[in-house]
């Protein structure tokens, strides 16, 4: 029971609830539904939990509005324990009419085990009329059925006789009430009326309390309601001056001591005794000691992984490293380590002379971060509440350069690294808009706290507490920007020097994520180059299966954020490239962290989901979903839609670029209506359609329709940019399904209908014969463009075939004759031997192939027997993959992808099957 | 024809000296046989037969041949049915006193897709009771194209030898130097006719060939039989990858087994230095018997096979190409003698 201890520090009367005035009822809206919950569920957990969070909501401040919070959770407590003991007696009232002793009996035992309960609570030795009835009743029942003697049945006799016996032992303790209240019968609805009076003069005693408080006041400045009933907290009712070093140390331990074994309710108050401490302590070491332990103490209030920190926990957290900061600068000589002190100080060292107290700032801000996110994360981002906690930004970027100072100052360039990240991860996502205002809110804010009176700090100093100012403090702690926070104007800079900050000292992790961040930062700056050049460079796509996690959400958002660069950039294929990993799985969501997916074939156990939950990005840092499926979706279709014409022309099958859009192809060609398009989809599938024809003015104004292109910046950029692509696969998917069709085209109709200029047009075409797409030549004298149809024979398509199988089954080959000697025999005599013998047979082979001549792919195979070729090949081929692609793989798939369309110098006629068969061997 | 000599004199010389078989020498008649049976149910089916004839010293001569009905190779009940016919059939021959020893069996093709393991199969039961028999495979493809395409084929010794030993692994055809070339022998086949035969040849035969306008010669078709080939090629090439396949799933798979016993190696040489330390006998350091089952290597006849049809076709290819070939260099030689 979380209240206990509360309830004890307050009045014994049981009837307190009308004490409460009409302005606390205002005050504890919240607190008073949580009560209704508590009473209507019996002693549920959940309902005890919910009241826990409720107090600790409220009690984290001082003196007054904290006692009457603490009489608020006293009444719940109460009010629950009557409501049961009530609930008890109307069934013992129940079971008595249908004259059931048994029941009466067991449930005679629950009232007083109840009523016990309720006596802990309410702390008071009295008992409630309710049960004073009860025992009346019962004992007057029993005479009733004594005299009586009913017919009863054997157990029910035997219950009887026991009841008989135990209550008239029971009786015994309670006669003098339960003759008070034979004498004043009253109702349970009159028992109202009593307890106010009783209530009554409780609240004239409470004053008379304050009066005497008023009259010593001088003696006893921060004395509390709550706090003077607590016996052990002699220290406070301590005149300050009194207060020796011993003592705080004393005090300082046992609190430290406690860490980890007593409930919140404990560090709640710890924390109190703790900020009283911070005031009365006898130098600089020892206040620093003290606003560590109030750190670990309010970071021990919650469980990282279960819920954030209460903000008002939190800003007291970031008001505290504000102080320890400050103390730190004043007082240069000491310096926070990582090792517990071995020895414990007994006196307040010289001032000036090194010494060493025991923190970490790095991990505190680190924690304070975590929390900061987690938080956000737990709020609803359309609320205003989500806005509120969004400006704390500046508080802790404040503090993280404060932090980082320090630890510069004092070389300790690990922390500062994960420091330096920290701050870097708060601005990487920020694009110059965002940055300009959010800087814009620090000044503001740093100005606002400068020209603010010293309310905040007065706050947690206990000396020099003042009522109304303290109360203000509890509701929010207004953290104070220190004045010398400054934040520079150009986001690239300051990116830039945090990340090699982190290259210079951070470990591989932080490298990588630093690294991670200014790609992202990179990007969303339309830095496409810079930002793919120092990805590869990184070489991080080749090893992100090892990555944690967390870090691979970021690669994932990176290479999102890289894929939404080059598609402003107007580079489609390069962003089709980064995309397609992404939207290949299906599962976009999970991969960026911006939202749990439900998958439909596979359940997730309670730990992964929890574990995805902790990965989420928090909201204000999410790449907009949509955008990113019309990007991905678009220049997967410029890129899709004149492949599929190609391969309609020509019955080879290619291979498919893009199998998302492939897939809702197939999804909206078996719809048998379909309507106006309506989502991004829609849109780009409808988009699709027309581009198919060649009808690039309505695909364009499909894609167009979408609303997500207002997120961008250079949406005008960017919409040219598409509707050029748009004329030019238009273009070139026309020619390549309808080409055929015709035996001469005009340049000129060609210009006129994809409103082209001519040079345009001239190239694109060009650019299809050389590639084999479109058998034609340029007829310049008549501005035409002459189709030549000719189709392949027969035996040509099966000779391609054929060819592109050959080589498939040579690489085959190569590849198992590597393995069985180089991997396999590693035995150095045993493979010569063998490999001679191959040797041998490839001789024979080479002769074979002589003499079959002209048949496909004979004549190469022969001649691979040698070894030195072999490996030759094999070598070229590791050297070629990493450099040649750039790909973004995700989740370990970074395997380069070739894109090169080399066409092999044999098979020039046959075209398009001499690419495949390259293709083929990778 | 020479008297027969009696079956057990023959028998007893066959056994006593091992002749290679040099040629096969096939009557007219059995050949016009074997060609009637073949093209009337040419298409889906395999037709088989009988042949009948003598073993002589180095020749093998067929005189006779009877077809089997339907496809006696491919539906299994019907063997014994077939059996049945064969043994009736040979007891009907005996009684007419005709040729009644069987040398082989002929069997239908195209081109060379003959060469599966169900021929290999039957060429064993046949040598279990037939050390010499021949197979002479008729090729309808052949046919077509206006040429005779017979061929007497037997397997090689060698080949019988491994086969009969069980699974063919690498090593195996390794060790006996074993080439997918050596799998089949192929035997010379001559054509014997009766004095009767040849002088009704003459007497039917059209006055002179060479005289004759026959423009048909000059033909340059052989797109069609390209085409045919390449697709059988194509088909054959699809079967080879997928037999690489299971060859390099065999790879895997035994890497994968040397490198768990290797694991098991190192940990029992682990476990047994902690025994020593303790005082303990050592385990044996060898993985116990039945725990690692050495994988099951692939039978390479299939490749083998496969190589030997993608041999003939290739062969086919060529023959066809050399001749359109020569036929067009002679044409140019006419044109620029015109």
């Amino acid at each position: 029971m979380a209240s206990k201890f509360w309830a004890a520090s307050s009045s014994e009367e049981e009837s307190e609830e009308e004490v409460t005035t009409s302005e606390e009822e205002t005050s504890s809206d919240e607190g008073s539904s949580s009560d209704s919950d508590s009473s209507s569920s019996s002693s549920s957990s959940s309902s005890g939990s919910s009241r826990k969070k409720g107090a600790s909501r409220f009690l984290m401040g001082s003196s007054d509005s904290e006692s009457e919070d603490e009489r608020r959770v006293v009444r719940s407590a109460k009010d629950k324990a009557y409501d049961e003991l009530r609930a008890t007696c109307n069934e013992i009232k129940n079971k008595m009419h249908i004259n059931d002793w048994a029941a009466i009996q067991t449930l005679f035992d629950k009232l007083n085990k109840q009523l016990e309960r309720t006596q802990k609570v309410t702390q008071s030795l009295g008992v409630p009329r309710a049960y004073v009835r009860m025992l009346c009743e019962l004992e007057d029942f029993l005479n009733k059925t004594l005299a009586e003697k009913p017919k009863l049945s054997p157990t029910n006799t035997r219950a009887l006789t026991r009841m008989k016996q135990t209550l008239r032992k029971h009786n015994a303790a309670y006669t003098e009430q339960m003759r008070l209240f034979r004498e004043n019968p009253v109702s349970e609805t009159e028992e109202e009326a009593p307890s106010s009076s009783e209530s009554e003069s409780e609240e004239s005693g409470s004053e008379r309390e304050l009066n005497t408080e008023e009259e010593e006041e001088a003696k006893f400045k921060s004395v509390r309601t709550g706090v003077v009933q607590r016996p052990k907290d002699k220290l406070l009712t301590m005149d300050p001056k009194e207060i020796t070093y011993e003592m705080v140390q004393k005090k300082l331990q046992e609190i430290a001591m406690a860490r980890g074994k007593t409930t919140r309710i404990d560090r709640q108050e710890q924390i109190e005794m703790l900020t009283y401490l911070s005031g009365v302590t006898k130098g600089p070491v020892q206040k620093l000691e003290v606003l560590i332990n109030v750190i670990t103490v309010t970071f021990d209030m919650n469980q990282p992984t279960q819920n954030a920190m209460t903000v008002p926990n939190w800003n007291r957290c970031a008001q505290t490293m504000f102080d320890i900061m400050v103390l730190l600068d004043e007082n240069r000589h000491i310096t926070l380590t990582d090792t517990p002190p071995e020895e414990e100080r007994i006196e307040e060292p010289e001032a000036g002379t090194p010494t060493q107290v025991w923190g970490n700032l790095g991990a505190f801000l680190e924690r304070l971060d975590d929390e900061w996110n987690g938080s956000l994360k737990a709020l609803d981002p359309h609320a205003n509440e989500y806005m509120e906690r969004l400006k704390d930004e500046a508080v802790l970027l404040a503090l993280a350069q404060k932090v980082s100072d320090y630890l510069q100052a004092h070389n300790e360039l690990d922390k500062l690294a994960g420091v330096a990240l920290k701050r870097i991860q708060h601005f990487y996502y920020k694009t110059d808009v965002v940055y300009a205002a959010m800087r814009k809110l620090a000044l503001q804010r740093q100005q606002d706290s400068a020209e603010a009176p010293e309310a905040p700090t007065a706050a947690l100093d206990a000396e020099v507490v003042d009522g109304e100012e303290a109360e203000g403090a509890t509701e929010l702690i207004v953290v104070k920007i220190p004045h010398d926070f400054n934040i520079p104007e150009s986001c690239a800079e300051l990116v830039e020097q945090l990340a090699r900050v982190v290259y210079a000292h951070g470990n591989d992790n932080q490298k990588g994520q630093a690294m991670l961040c200014t790609v992202y930062f990179r990007c969303i700056r339309d830095d496409f180059y810079g930002a793919r050049d120092t990805l590869l460079m990184s070489r991080i796509q080749e090893q992100t299966g090892q990555l944690d996690a967390k870090m691979q959400v970021l690669y994932n958002r990176t290479i999102a954020q890289l894929g939404l660069s080059a598609f402003r950039a107007g580079l489609i294929f390069e962003c089709h490239q980064c995309l397609m990993d992404l939207y290949g799985t299906g599962r976009v969501k999970e991969l960026l962290a911006q939202g749990i997916q439900q998958h439909r074939f596979q359940e997730k156990t309670p730990e992964q989901e929890a574990a995805e939950r902790r990965r989420q990005v928090p909201f204000h840092m999410h790449i907009n979903l949509e955008l990113l499926e019309s990007t991905y979706l678009i220049s997967a279709m410029l890129l899709e839609v004149p492949a599929m014409a190609s391969s309609q022309s020509t019955d080879v099958r290619k291979r498919v670029i893009s199998k998302p859009l492939r897939r809702l192809m197939d999804n909206y060609e078996r719809q048998s209506f379909t309507g106006p398009p309506e989502n991004v989809r829609d849109h780009v599938m409808a988009a699709v359609r027309s581009l198919a024809t060649g009808d690039w003015r309505r695909a364009y104004s499909y894609v167009t329709a979408l609303s997500c292109w207002s997120l961008l910046p250079q949406k005008e950029a960017v919409l040219g940019m598409l509707r050029n692509k748009l004329q030019e696969e238009g273009l070139r998917t026309y020619l390549l399904a309808y080409g055929r069709f015709y035996s001469s085209l005009s340049i000129a109709q060609l210009c006129d209908m994809f409103e082209l200029p001519e040079r345009k047009v001239h190239a694109v075409v060009s650019r299809l014969i050389a590639d084999d797409g479109l058998p034609a030549s340029h007829d310049q004298p008549t501005g035409t463009i002459v189709v030549h149809h000719v189709e392949p024979t027969r035996l040509q398509t099966l000779a391609g075939t054929f060819s592109d199988k050959a080589s498939l089954l040579v690489d085959l080959n190569e590849r198992a004759l590597a393995m069985r000697t180089g991997a396999l025999h590693t035995d150095d005599d045993d493979g010569d031997g063998r490999r001679g013998h191959d040797g041998a047979q490839g001789g024979r082979r080479t002769r074979l192939g002589g003499r079959l001549g002209g048949v496909g792919g004979f004549g190469g195979r022969g001649g691979r027997g040698g070894r030195g070729g072999r490996f030759g090949d094999r070598e070229r081929g590791s050297g070629f993959m990493p450099a040649e692609g750039f790909a973004g793989g995700v989740f370990g798939r970074g395997r380069g992808r070739r894109t090169s369309m080399q066409r092999d110098s044999n098979f020039t006629e046959l075209g398009q099957f001499g690419g495949s068969a390259r293709r083929g061997r990778t | 024809m020479a008297a027969p000599p009696s079956f057990a004199a023959m028998a007893a010389r066959e056994q006593q000296k091992k002749a290679p078989l040099e040629k096969v020498q096939v009557e007219g008649q059995v050949i016009l046989k074997i060609a009637q049976h073949c093209s009337q149910n040419e298409g889906a089916t395999i037709s088989t037969g009988q042949l009948l004839g003598l073993d002589v010293g180095g020749t093998l001569e067929v005189t006779d041949c009877f077809p089997y009905p339907g496809n006696s190779g491919e539906e299994h009940e019907e063997v014994g049915e077939g059996e049945s016919y064969q043994l009736e059939m040979m007891r009907c021959l005996r009684e007419t006193n005709a040729d009644n020893n069987t040398v082989g069996w002929y069997q239908s093709t195209i081109s060379g897709s003959f060469q599966v393991v169900e021929i290999i199969e039957t060429f064993v039961s046949y040598m279990e009771s037939l050390e010499r028999c021949v197979c002479i495979v008729y090729d309808t493809t052949a046919a077509l194209g206006g040429a005779l395409g017979l061929k007497a084929i037997r397997l090689s010794e060698q080949f019988v030898e491994a086969y009969r030993e069980g699974s063919l692994t690498i090593e195996k055809i390794r060790a006996k130097g074993l080439s997918w070339r050596d799998v089949f022998v192929e035997i010379p086949v001559a054509v014997h006719n009766s004095p009767m035969a040849a002088a009704l040849a003459a007497e039917v035969a059209p006055p002179s060939e060479v005289t004759a306008l026959d423009y048909e010669r000059l033909n340059l078709g052989v797109a069609q039989l390209l085409e045919k080939n390449l697709e059988y090629l194509n088909d054959c090439l699809d079967d080879v990858m997928v037999e690489q396949g299971k060859l390099s799933m065999y790879q895997q798979q035994q890497r994968r087994q040397l490198q768990a016993v290797a694991q098991f190696k190192v940990q029992r040489r682990q476990e047994n230095m902690a025994r020593r330390a303790a005082g303990e006998e050592p385990l044996p350091e060898d993985p116990p018997e039945g725990m690692f089952k050495p994988v099951a290597e692939p039978n390479q006849l299939d490749n083998m096979l496969l190589s030997n049809q993608m041999a003939s076709y290739c062969q086919h290819i060529n023959s066809a190409t050399q001749q359109a070939l020569s036929k067009l260099t002679l044409m140019e030689g006419l044109q620029k003698g015109l």
